[in-house]
């Protein structure tokens, strides 16, 4: 099966004051349709570079970077390939055009010549999916956070995009509005076998990614599945990434007590091991 | 005699007398100096609201607000000594940064408090120094600063105006975790070495659950608990109601008392948790 | 200031002028203007009076909201008639007082222009009581998409407007969020004279429009990761249609026009 993304000895560089700076620097990876991957890495490490590259909201300086089998290099495949990928901002406020929820979810719709009467169900069946079919005739500025996110999202949704790219989405939401766009997310996933790329600070949101791309000053460090990622302790310390707090605990009450160490992703299973440990 | 105290304080903000634009609703607290308080609530539990009642910007519809035992709408001279004993740190603190320097930025405030230059330059330098920007950083301008530079030359911008009281409202949200736990530790430093009072509003009570003497819970405009953090902790059934984010460790032990396993339910730290675990495996070896 | 521009003035209601195609309202409220500047008629002004209390009653929009809009010209208005009514000097004088005198013609001109620009002023607003900005801009974008032809951007400005309109409340609640915030950094923007007030906007002003300019920076990538392309053909969701309600109300508006025609050059 051909991979919906393919990325070869990708680099991008901006010229500054003269001089060439670089931000990433060849990067190799594939990702194929229906993959959740996450992709983590400190400030500065690239990764919100890569991701307007995905998009071909910018254009790369050397290597090929192929989505969809369509070859980002100018302007004009950009267009092509920002018809199946889908990009969700970190500030809701600065991503949404319109007035009205439903007319925001059309704006994407209006872009791509959709007839304007196809227009209207595919508004309510995506506003379905967000969870936003009641606030559809809703002024987007009164709504909460996570409910422009989730507006932003449909907006995305309507054009039926193979793969959605959120980009610190979730960070500036507080954590109910987190937990319904992650929801969301897992959902289009699931359901949907869209792909979904999230890059994010949030370990805990980590730990739903198949895959995890570990990302430092412009390089991949690794990619791996996230139980992988979260028991390469040498590897998160060169990142100056964290773990969840349960990965944590569970690592250093291992080490306290010399026990064979063992990763635990979320709290199920920490429980899990305790009452193995405790009880047994 | 407490630093702040808020008696009945009841704040309507659309001047009508509706129950439903009561943002608060009767709340008393009083804090004592030195204390580092945590207030947590999700998005319109009124803790917003609550905090800006303690420096001036907004005037309680009933109730009164003592800093210091004065009470501080009684006379219009209060107001600005009041906002000098109490600084307050908005959300997304950067986006209020406008001078040509990080250094005029942060000496602004205490320009505006009429020190002389050469105290307005010691002041400057001690908050730089507090919130870790190197000099050569406070020559360059504030907009070209990386996004958690430009969060802790905003909170140097009050810590430098020195405020008995320091109040922040989510001074954390959106940075990356290294930046963020640059933020805590320096909120920590100003509690413990400069002996300030610390209100420190968020979402995240793993965030706070380390540093916080005291925990108020907002929930609709009322104050739901204001308990030391070691009882607040105890009631985890009334926290997840609240859909508030509870620290995972806590969840896991909570879930394992359920099981029948003896562990108490003041814990809510790494350290602790991995200590209380430990202990309970060492005892079980002995027998 | 308004602090809803997404719902402007718009008064919600089920009358036919809320149900009408913004279209015919602009068209409508248009030629009634230009009408209004030819009548010299005080039978005609009765007529006027009469028909805009009229509509404003189908509209159920009170008297209150009505006279809203006259409130903040009235002081302008009241001078300049002051004014008019002693320099106009035509006509009979009816009344002299020291150097000062005033005319029929004067007293009747000043009457008809007071009467003109109220009923300029109750027209226009009943179309932005019964409008939505948002139509209102999209009305205008189909009534200017000929101008399309030689060229002229419509599309980009409606889009431009109806960004406006958009960000509107966002860039008012981001004033007060920097106004509070630069209060309780010490500056005092209750007392001292014009320089001391004006050098107390900086503070807030320089970050307003930094933080505007950041967003824009910001929604012009989110627009063009939504194929959003400037130039570029595109359909629209939202459909004007004109339905029989229009023609009702286009065929009393003619016999409103062609009475205040009647009576003004021919009675």
């Amino acid at each position: 099966m051909q991979s919906l993304i393919d990325a070869n000895g990708l680099c991008f560089s901006y010229a500054k004051e003269g001089a060439n700076i670089d931000i990433l620097h060849n990067l190799n990876f594939s990702l194929n349709q229906g993959d959740f991957v996450a992709i983590v890495g400190h400030n500065g490490s690239g990764k919100s570079t890569l991701a307007k590259l995905l998009n071909a909201l910018f254009i790369p300086t050397a290597g090929t970077l192929v989505v969809d089998g369509v070859c980002v290099q100018d302007g004009q495949t950009a267009f092509e390939v920002r018809k199946n990928i889908g990009m969700v901002f970190q500030n809701p406020d600065n991503q949404i055009v319109a007035t009205l929820v439903d007319e925001d979810v059309a704006f994407v719709l209006e872009n791509l010549c959709v007839p304007s009467e196809d227009i209207a169900p595919i508004i309510d069946e995506t506003l379905k999916m967000v969870g936003m079919y009641e606030l559809k005739k809703s002024a987007v500025s009164k709504l909460s956070g996570g409910q422009k996110q989730r507006v932003a999202i449909a907006g995305i949704l309507a054009m039926k995009p193979k793969c959605i790219i959120f980009d610190e989405s979730t960070s500036m939401l507080d954590p109910i509005g987190r937990k319904e766009v992650l929801n969301i997310m897992k959902k289009l996933n699931c359901e949907h076998k869209t792909t979904v790329i999230n890059i994010t600070h949030y370990m805990e949101e980590v730990v739903f990614a198949d895959r995890v791309i570990v990302m430092k000053d412009g390089n991949i460090l690794k990619e791996d599945m996230p139980r992988n990622i979260f028991a390469d302790r040498e590897l998160l310390a060169k990142a100056n990434l964290s773990v969840p707090q349960v990965t944590e605990f569970f690592n250093l009450l291992c080490d306290r007590c010399n026990l064979d160490s063992k990763t635990v992703l979320d709290i199920d299973e920490c429980v899990s091991a305790l009452s193995d440990l405790l009880g047994g | 005699m407490p630093i702040i105290e808020l008696k009945d304080v009841t704040y309507v903000y659309d001047g009508t007398d509706n129950l439903k634009s009561r943002a608060i609703k009767n709340v008393s607290i009083s804090v004592e100096k030195g204390e580092y308080i945590g207030i947590i609530g999700h998005t319109g539990s009124g803790k917003s609201t609550l905090i800006q009642h303690l420096n001036c910007i907004l005037k309680p519809t009933y109730g009164k607000v003592y800093i210091d035992g004065v009470d501080i709408w009684e006379d219009k001279k209060n107001l600005a000594k009041t906002r000098k004993k109490v600084g307050l740190v908005f959300q997304y603190p950067e986006y209020q940064l406008f001078e040509e320097t990080v250094e005029k930025d942060i000496a602004f405030g205490p320009k505006n408090l009429g020190l002389s230059t050469q105290e307005i330059e010691k002041r400057v330098m001690k908050a730089a120094q507090m919130v870790e920007i190197d000099q050569d950083l406070l020559l360059k301008s504030p907009f070209e600063i990386s996004g958690g530079e430009k969060r802790r030359a905003a909170i140097a911008g009050i810590l430098a105006m020195e405020p008995e009281i320091l109040v922040l409202d989510e001074p954390a949200a959106g940075l990356d975790p290294l930046g963020k736990e640059k933020i805590l530790k320096i909120i920590d430093n100003f509690h413990k070495y400069e002996k300030r009072t610390v209100i420190h509003v968020t979402h995240s009570m793993e965030d706070i659950a380390k540093y916080a003497d005291k925990i108020l819970i907002m929930n609709d405009g009322e104050v739901v608990s204001y308990d030391s953090v070691d009882n607040t902790f105890k009631d985890v059934d009334m926290l997840q109601n609240m859909g508030l984010d509870i620290p995972q460790i806590t969840k896991v032990l909570f879930k394992l008392r359920q099981k029948g396993f003896n562990i108490p339910s003041n814990i809510y730290t790494v350290e602790d948790a991995v200590n209380v675990v430990k202990n309970i495996l060492i005892e079980k070896e002995k027998r | 200031m308004i602090k809803d521009i997404t719902l402007g003035q718009y008064s919600a209601g089920n009358s036919i002028l809320h149900k009408i195609d913004p279209r015919t309202k602009i068209f409508t409220t248009v030629v009634y203007i230009f009408f209004l500047f030819f009548i010299d008629n005080f039978f005609c002004y009765a007529i006027n009076f009469f028909v805009i209390f009229f509509l404003y009653s189908r509209c159920k929009i009170s008297l209150k909201m009505m006279f809203n809009n006259i409130k903040p010209i009235l002081p302008i208005l009241i001078f300049t008639s002051i004014i008019n009514l002693f320099t106009l000097r035509d006509g009979k004088i009816i009344f002299s007082f020291l150097f000062f005198s005033i005319t029929d013609r004067s007293l009747l001109f000043i009457f008809m222009i007071f009467c003109r620009i109220v009923l300029l002023i109750f027209s226009s607003s009943l179309l932005t009581y019964t409008t939505l900005p948002i139509d209102l801009t999209y009305g205008i974008e189909k009534i200017l998409k000929p101008l399309s032809k030689i060229k002229f951007p419509v599309d980009e400005i409606s889009m431009m407007i109806s960004i406006a309109i958009r960000f509107i409340p966002t860039l008012i609640s981001e004033t007060e969020k920097i106004i509070l915030a630069q209060k309780s950094r010490g500056v005092d923007m209750e007392s001292g004279n014009i320089i001391k007030k004006v050098k107390c906007m900086i503070p807030i002003l320089i970050p307003l429009f930094i933080s505007a300019f950041r967003r824009a920076d910001e929604l012009a990538i989110a627009m063009e990761s939504r194929c959003y392309r400037v130039g570029q053909k595109r359909t629209r969701y939202k459909q004007l249609k004109f339905c029989y309600l229009d023609l009702i109300f286009l065929f009393g508006f003619g016999i409103v026009v062609s009475v205040l025609v009647l009576v003004n050059w021919f009675l």
